[in-house]
């Protein structure tokens, strides 16, 4: 049981003990399908009102995109922060333990275009403070700036997930981890 | 890793029996015996001691473990936006042009090159949608109006007016014309596009928001408002529909 420092890119590693565990091999593809149709569908409510399949064909491609990314990306940071809970003699150490933050960042990021681009919540939030033209020319920028780089902020999201993933799978002791997911020898 | 006062219990290390608290116990066998590879039942204990100890941390911090900075400002970011959002959705709609009573009246240059004013609509119902040509949400309501309503609003003989918001808001954006023949526009009966001005916004849409509609009566009374027509366009025709 060598602690030996972590890989510079231990995904591929960490996604082989992964996945050579039969659990994790038959959740993924379920949680993939899950994942992107669940965010497709918040995606289209958040657009139009209306919770279904209805609104998915009306969804900007770039919106479809996203739900494509979360996806494959969120059951993977998911399954890997699952096999290192129950896994803990796995764990290296502490280091890059709290992916929280940078999973909650790609979340609301994925979300944030759709949330205050051409719906009342800014210029709502804004008339608490002030009003008339000067209401306009704060809350018109942002929704327009929401609007134009609605993918850049997609793609951004799609980042933070991927450095939260690396940030997990950093946290494995790939050593112990292989060994353990080697059968055990005869006798 | 004990906190508050628990003390740190001490295990046997396998490779040279030394008594090892047990939470230094992998760092033992990894920095004093890194080539030692232990079997599959030390390896199930030290599993077994790591949720024990884990456990017991646990039990010590109780909810302070719980809320995490990141879990609090998580927490209030997701009951504020929540907040936000609720009020915005549900409060009444822009103040002058209200609804029960007459719609005010207004002119506006259609994408056409004519001048039109809304009292010319009366004697059918009109759903008035106040857009800008870069706002996503409006190019769905647009694209969603020409697939799945637009001959249905026909029938119904209901017009659909939408207004660009006066200047695009200040914004950057393609042009109307652009905007109009992106989506088939091409002056069909019952669908007409133009520009608003700035005293129609503020009898309208004083705030600015984008994607704001009216549904007007064919007596011209103000039967419906509300932010987001996406998914409203069946609930608009069925109201339209008995006025």
């Amino acid at each position: 049981m060598s602690a030996r420092p972590p890989a510079c890119l231990p995904e591929p590693g960490a996604f082989r003990v992964l996945f050579s565990h039969r659990a994790y091999l038959v959740a993924y593809p379920l949680s993939v399908v899950l994942v992107a149709v669940g965010y497709l569908l918040l995606l289209a409510w958040v657009a139009t009102g209306v919770f279904g399949f209805w609104g998915v064909p009306f969804l900007p491609p770039a919106s479809v995109g996203l739900a494509i990314g979360f996806g494959i990306l969120f059951p993977l940071l998911l399954l890997l922060d699952v096999y290192l809970w129950k896994h803990p003699h796995c764990v290296i150490s502490d280091r890059g333990r709290h992916t929280e933050g940078t999973t909650i960042g790609a979340v609301v990021l994925g979300i944030l275009p759709n949330l205050l681009c051409c719906t009342p919540i800014v210029p709502t939030l804004l008339a608490v403070f002030v009003s008339g033209t000067t209401l306009i020319s704060i809350s018109a920028p942002v929704q327009h700036a929401m609007s134009v780089y609605e993918t850049l902020f997609y793609a951004v999201s799609l980042v933070l997930l991927g450095i939260a993933i690396h940030l997990a799978a950093r946290r494995m002791d790939l050593g112990v981890a292989q060994d353990e997911s080697l059968p055990e020898p005869d006798g | 890793m004990a906190k508050g006062g628990n003390k740190a219990r001490s295990i046997r290390c396998p490779a040279c029996s030394a008594s090892v608290r047990e939470d230094r116990i992998k760092t033992h066998l990894g920095t004093v015996h890194p080539g030692y590879r232990p079997d599959s039942a030390f390896k199930a204990r030290l599993h077994e001691t790591e949720v024990a100890v884990r456990k017991r941390a646990r039990g010590t911090t109780g909810w302070r473990d719980f809320f995490t900075t990141w879990r609090i400002v998580a927490i209030v970011i997701v009951i504020v936006v929540a907040g936000v959002a609720v009020y915005a959705f549900t409060r009444p709609g822009p103040d002058y042009a209200s609804v029960g009573k007459p719609a005010p009246e207004f002119t506006f240059s259609n994408v056409n090159g004519g001048s039109n004013a809304l009292s010319a609509y009366q004697g059918h119902p009109v759903l008035i949608l106040f857009f800008t040509t870069w706002c996503q949400y409006c190019q769905q309501a647009t694209h969603i109006f020409v697939s799945d309503y637009y001959s249905q609003y026909r029938s119904a003989n209901v017009t659909f007016l939408e207004l660009e918001i006066y200047n695009n808001l200040g914004q950057s954006g393609v042009s109307l014309s652009t905007f109009a023949s992106d989506y088939g526009y091409s002056g069909q009966a019952g669908w007409v596009m133009g520009w608003s001005d700035a005293n129609t916004e503020t009898l309208y849409d004083s705030q600015g928001q984008t994607d704001v509609y009216y549904l007007v009566s064919s007596h011209g009374v103000v039967l419906n408002t509300g932010s987001g027509l996406s998914g409203e366009f069946g609930a608009m025709l069925g109201q339209a529909q008995g006025n």
